[in-house]
């Protein structure tokens, strides 16, 4: 690749620390990046991939000048647009701002002023860089851009206050105001993860669509290794802060450099859609159903008199067979949290019926769980499911405690079972939920449900906050545990690539409906429903797998 | 935007609550043990003359039963009448209305004060460059929640009127002797004020939508005036009311040191005499006012803050949103 | 008054090895210096003769409003009185008294917020009514409308300053246990079998408690000063008990031309609350961010 023309960002072992809070910091150093080179041209992407702590935001932080308080570039260099821009002051990266780098923020729902109409908010980002501007030419602007950004009705849109719009409506007010002053570099950090899929794509299309138009160089930063792969030219891996691959994306995912890269690969779940396959439990599927859902109905009472009742859930049924994986897919506000809710018995329903191993749940719903053995919910949030202040070894004696099971000694064989069922170390046992990794924390929660042999777990969202190496690991235990119990698993998500790996039956709902109910091959294969064949069509990184074959990413 | 009838329910509640204020004080203070006018005619200092005293007792039905007292009392409450008072027979509400009038000023003036002390602190402490400067900053605010009031008054009058003799602390010199006494009433309400605002103002700092102010090339002098300040300073809002009311009865202890008349003194005297109608009228005048404080910054909040109009119909900002279950 | 209670979550995740080590990390010299203030205080308060060799009540009549000097640090009293003796000596009533008014506070206005929150409907309401007229009327005020009830003197002022705040405990137990019994974990328990009475014992109430604890640190605090501004305005220890605000209020005859009369007493609650607070803010923000 011939190199002709001077690229955009060039990052020569760029060094950043942040101020040490402790003595023991103080010694060790605080680094959190250590020498990254990257480079960049016009009208390319560079996506920088990492896991938590990689150093991936900090990095765009630093090469936008806006790096935290207390956080200083402690070496290397930042050339952009040719200038050296690493060392510059607050004051003089002003000038650059808006024009030559726009930034679009990670949470759309917190990054603009809630107190302030989205329109004043964009038209001070058009004045901020030419003061001259008058402020119905700005206003005029502000219309202009809401309209490229593909909000309708852009001049009633700009009396709107941010909590009115939807997080995707707020991200794309927050690409209009990066754009404002057409700049020749764009920041997208992490734009999307706090977005839908099928939102995801939509913003990720708009602003692979700006890029093209204006020649914009893109940094892109992800944790989502199959979002790398299919929006950016160039990826760039890092992992604790240290850079370790640095190439044309077609090449790494050919040969990747690194083995944390290829294992990083692997576990995308849109990579291996098959990689469980050959694990499912021997007796998978019987045709026993063991939890029944007919006809739910669920709506939540109106705030004020004058609301009519939200809808969460509408006439939803479906039967989940003994043995299986059944997984319930759907974007934010389909239900899905609900259903599983209302299935744990945790949430009361306005009328239908839900049976769990041939007893019915009361639709008003249970003071407590009188068949913990039945069926077990495993929250989405680790930490917020288990008590701070109880160490490990009372986290999971608990269920049995409350059950009356076995004597002391009893209890401390089985807590010690459950926790090597779940591969983790008895030297947790005095740790409180605090101390623990985000990993351990769901193993934890897990082994607390396993100590009762529960023949179902619903499982809601168990991953969803970790990483995706993580995950990996937490949806191998499932496996194991699975087949070593027979268990049967409700499994809510929205990630289809996951829910690909791992389930036999699949359930699509939207909008409080279930739109699709099949087994999982032939939904993934063919989707009948126009809403299904969407959410497919957004998972990202299905190039991963298509036509290349697994062999690629081993 | 705000409901009519929310308002009306606010208001409503307002008054309900006004009712148990009378009710508990009453209990208090009426149903005690012995009978408080014939302590006054007993008393050696300034006896009450054995008229006024037939006169309070034919009044307040102190022969009845308590709970007759009770209706006695509320149903003249509510044709706007106090009562008269166990220590020289005048009207309360005269009385309580003469010793406001004495004390509004300063109370405006030390709210004044209150306002302007803890938002110095707060930016100080927030915004200095210096680290040790704000570190400074923000040990001063729990320094003035710690202080009693005489001891910042009386040290205030041992500088200023004894050493420098700027301010005579025996006669009034009008407005220029309302200056001590504000600062000392200030300097103990401020503490809270600061410290909530100081939490206020970095938690807005560290929003995320800083970064875009920033990013978008917005100068940090007008991030802070026109989205730090504001979003900063809302949670404090609702400390208004607690801190008028401090100020109203902090008066007791700094009219006292500075030798002032004004409802602080009136109070000082009251409880000093027992003179129960007259504690109570002040107890109800200070909670009423409290009360409508409150009303105004609900209102005030809805109207700055637009993500409360949402809730405007839920009896508790916010509580309507927190409700266990939320559809995913 | 509470405005800067920490809300329940982060009260709820922070535990106790955290706290102690965030504690020692954060301790700054302005801690230290309130921890000595108080180890001072506990020596006044268990063997004041360690610290003066007069007696509370011992006159000089040699040195009668006599300024401070190597014999007596404070100066003297109107009598004679060594004020640094009375100081120390006087610490006893002010902090017992104080002590009594948390714990009255704390009890009570606990109790009750349980049993708002647990109850729920009419209960509740009525709970809440009365602590939303209690907080209306301004805690100096309240204290000064009790102690009327139950007649002056220490221990009904150190009592009168406890019902004052009864109000603010109340408040603060009730919506913390409203808080915490709404977290996941809570939930969380009742779906592996645990009672709503065995959710509320080992999982509710010891999550919530930590924010009530915090407060009574700050109230103890606030209770110094407001019994000392009764006593100080006459409506607490009778003359001649050596008690702080007692002390100030003797001395203001005196300000003109002694000073110390007033200045020291008054300076002695000061740094008391002070250390009191500043110990008790550090501990929270080693809570908050440790």
């Amino acid at each position: 690749m011939a190199d002709d023309i001077a690229p955009l960002l060039e990052v020569t072992g760029l060094s950043v620390a942040y101020a040490a809070r402790s003595r023991r910091e103080r010694r060790e150093g605080a680094d959190v990046v250590h020498g990254v080179s990257l480079s960049l041209r016009h009208g390319e992407t560079l996506a920088l991939v990492g896991e938590s702590g990689s150093g991936k935001s900090t990095i765009a932080r630093a090469v936008s000048g806006l790096l935290p308080a207390g956080a200083r570039v402690t070496g290397g260099r930042v050339r952009l647009d040719g200038r050296v821009v690493s060392g510059l002051s607050a004051r003089e990266w002003r000038p650059l701002r808006g024009r030559t780098v726009g930034y679009v923020p990670q949470d759309p729902l917190s990054s603009l002023d809630p107190l302030q109409r989205v329109g004043a908010q964009i038209v001070e980002a058009v004045r901020a860089v030419d003061r001259r501007t008058s402020r119905d030419a700005a206003r005029r602007r502000a219309i202009e851009l809401l309209d490229r950004v593909g909000i309708p009705d852009p001049e009633a849109r700009l009396r709107s206050y941010p909590h009115e719009l939807s997080g995707g409506q707020l991200q794309r007010v927050l690409i209009a105001i990066a754009i404002a002053a057409d700049p020749v570099f764009l920041i997208a950090d992490e734009p999307t993860s706090a977005l839908d899929v099928t939102v995801q794509k939509r913003i990720l299309d708009l602003l692979d669509d700006l890029r093209r138009e204006h020649g914009l160089g893109v940094l892109f930063i992800t944790h989502d290794l199959a979002l790398a792969y299919e929006r950016s030219d160039h990826v760039a891996v890092l992992r604790g802060g240290v850079l370790l691959e640095h190439r044309a994306v077609a090449h790494m995912l050919l040969a990747p450099e690194h083995e944390y890269t290829a294992r990083l690969l692997a576990d995308v779940p849109a990579s291996a859609p098959h990689k469980y396959a050959q694990r499912g439990a021997p007796s998978a599927s019987t045709d026993e159903t063991i939890v029944l859902v007919r006809d739910v109905h669920k709506a939540f009472p109106p705030r004020t008199p004058r609301e009519r009742p939200v809808v969460a859930l509408e006439s939803v049924s479906l039967d989940v067979r003994a043995g299986s994986v059944h997984a319930i897919v759907g974007e934010s506000g389909s239900g899905k949290t609900t259903l599983a809710r209302i299935v744990a018995g945790l949430s009361p329903f306005s009328r239908g019926e839900v049976v769990v191993r041939g007893r019915a749940l009361s639709p008003a719903g249970a003071r407590f769980n009188a068949h913990p053995e039945d069926l077990l919910l495993v929250y989405q949030n680790a930490l917020a499911a288990l008590d701070p202040r109880f160490t490990v070894e009372r986290i999971v004696a608990e269920p049995l405690e409350l059950a009356h099971a076995g004597g002391r000694a009893e209890r401390r064989r089985r807590v010690r079972e459950a926790l090597d069922s779940v591969a983790l170390p008895h030297a947790l046992l005095h740790r409180r939920p605090i101390e623990l990794s985000g990993g351990q924390r769901q193993r934890v929660a897990l082994a607390r449900s396993m100590v009762l042999a529960p023949r179902v777990l619903v499982l809601d969202e168990p991953t969803s906050a970790l990483d995706v190496s993580v995950q990996s690991r937490i949806v191998e235990l499932l496996f194991d545990l699975r087949r070593e119990r027979e268990l049967t698993y409700l499994f809510i998500s929205h990630d289809l690539g996951l829910v690909r790996q791992i389930a036999d039956h699949v359930s699509v709902l939207q909008n409080g409906v279930l739109v699709e109910s099949a087994p999982a091959a032939a939904l993934f294969d063919a989707p009948r429903h126009e809403y299904t064949r969407r959410l497919l069509d957004a998972v990202p990184g299905q190039g991963l797998f298509d036509g290349h074959g697994e062999a690629r990413s081993a | 935007m705000l409901s009519l009838g929310y308002m009306l329910r606010r208001a409503l509640q307002s008054i309900a609550v006004m009712a148990i204020v009378y009710a508990l004080t009453f209990l208090a203070l009426f149903v005690l043990p012995g009978d408080p006018i014939e302590n006054k005619i007993s008393n050696p200092v300034n006896p009450l003359p054995q008229a006024t005293a037939d006169g309070l007792r034919a009044y307040y039905s102190t022969d009845q039963p308590a709970i007759v007292q009770f209706v006695l009392y509320l149903a003249r409450l509510l044709h706007g009448d106090l009562g008269y008072s166990l220590t020289n027979g005048k009207s309360v509400a005269a009385l309580v209305g003469q010793a406001l009038a004495q004390t509004i000023t300063l109370a405006a003036l030390a709210l004044a004060f209150t306002v302007l002390f803890a938002l110095g602190i707060a930016l100080v402490a927030t915004f200095a460059r210096s680290r040790l400067v704000r570190e400074l900053a923000r040990a001063v605010p729990v320094l003035s929640i710690s202080a009693p009031s005489f001891l910042v008054g009386y040290v205030l009058i041992a500088v200023f009127s004894f050493r420098l003799g700027w301010v005579s602390s025996i006669t009034d010199q009008g407005f220029v002797s309302l200056i001590l006494p504000a600062v000392t009433l200030a300097f103990a309400s401020s503490g809270s004020l600061a410290q909530v605002l100081i939490q206020g103002l970095s938690s807005a700092r560290s929003q995320p939508f800083v970064t875009v102010l920033t990013a978008k090339g917005v100068a940090p002098s007008g991030i802070v005036v026109r989205h730090v300040l504001k979003n900063g300073a809302i949670p404090s809002m609702t400390l208004l009311a607690l801190i008028v009311g401090d100020l109203l009865a902090g008066s007791v202890i700094v009219e006292t040191v500075f030798n002032r008349t004004g409802l602080g003194y009136f109070t000082y005297t009251s409880v000093r005499d027992q003179d129960t109608p007259t504690i109570e009228a002040i107890v109800l005048l200070i909670s009423a006012i409290y009360l409508s404080i409150n009303l105004v910054t609900d209102l005030a909040y809805a109207a700055i803050d637009p993500r409360i109009a949402l809730a405007a119909g839920g009896p508790r900002r916010g509580s309507a949103r927190r409700r266990a279950e939320v559809p995913a | 008054m509470t405005a800067d209670i920490a809300p329940g979550v982060a009260s709820v995740e922070a535990s106790r090895g955290r706290l102690v080590r965030g504690l020692a990390a954060r301790l700054g010299v302005l801690d230290h210096v309130a921890l000595a203030l108080l180890l001072v205080l506990a020596a006044a308060l268990v063997a004041p003769a360690l610290l003066t060799p007069f007696g509370p009540l011992a006159a000089d009549k040699a040195h009668i409003l006599a300024a401070p000097s190597a014999q007596h640090w404070l100066g003297t009293d109107y009598l004679g009185r060594d004020v640094w003796s009375r100081i120390v000596y006087g610490a006893r009533a002010t902090l017992l008294g104080s002590a009594v008014a948390v714990v009255v506070g704390l009890v009570v206005g606990t109790a009750l917020g349980i049993l708002a929150a647990t109850a729920g409907g009419v209960v509740d309401a009525v709970i809440s009514r009365v602590v939303d007229a209690l907080l209306s009327i301004p805690g100096l005020l309240l204290a000064m409308v009790v102690v009327v009830s139950l007649g002056f003197g220490s221990l009904n002022a150190a009592i009168a300053v406890g019902v004052s705040s009864v109000a603010t405990f109340t408040r603060v137990m009730r919506s913390e246990a409203l808080t915490v019994k709404n977290l996941t974990f809570v939930e969380a328990s009742g779906h592996i079998g645990g009672r709503p009475r065995y959710v509320l014992r080992r999982h509710i109430l010891p999550n919530s408690f930590s924010a009530v604890l915090s407060l009574s640190s700050l109230q103890f605090g606030i209770a110094i000063l407001w019994i000392s501004a009764l006593s100080f305005l006459g409506y607490g220890a009778p003359p001649p008990q050596p008690e702080w605000g007692l002390l100030v209020s003797e001395g203001r005859q005196y300000i003109t031309s002694s000073s110390w009369l007033v200045i020291a007493p008054s300076v002695a609650i000061a740094l008391t609350v002070w250390a009191i607070n500043r110990l008790s803010s550090t501990a929270r923000m080693g809570h908050d961010h440790g």
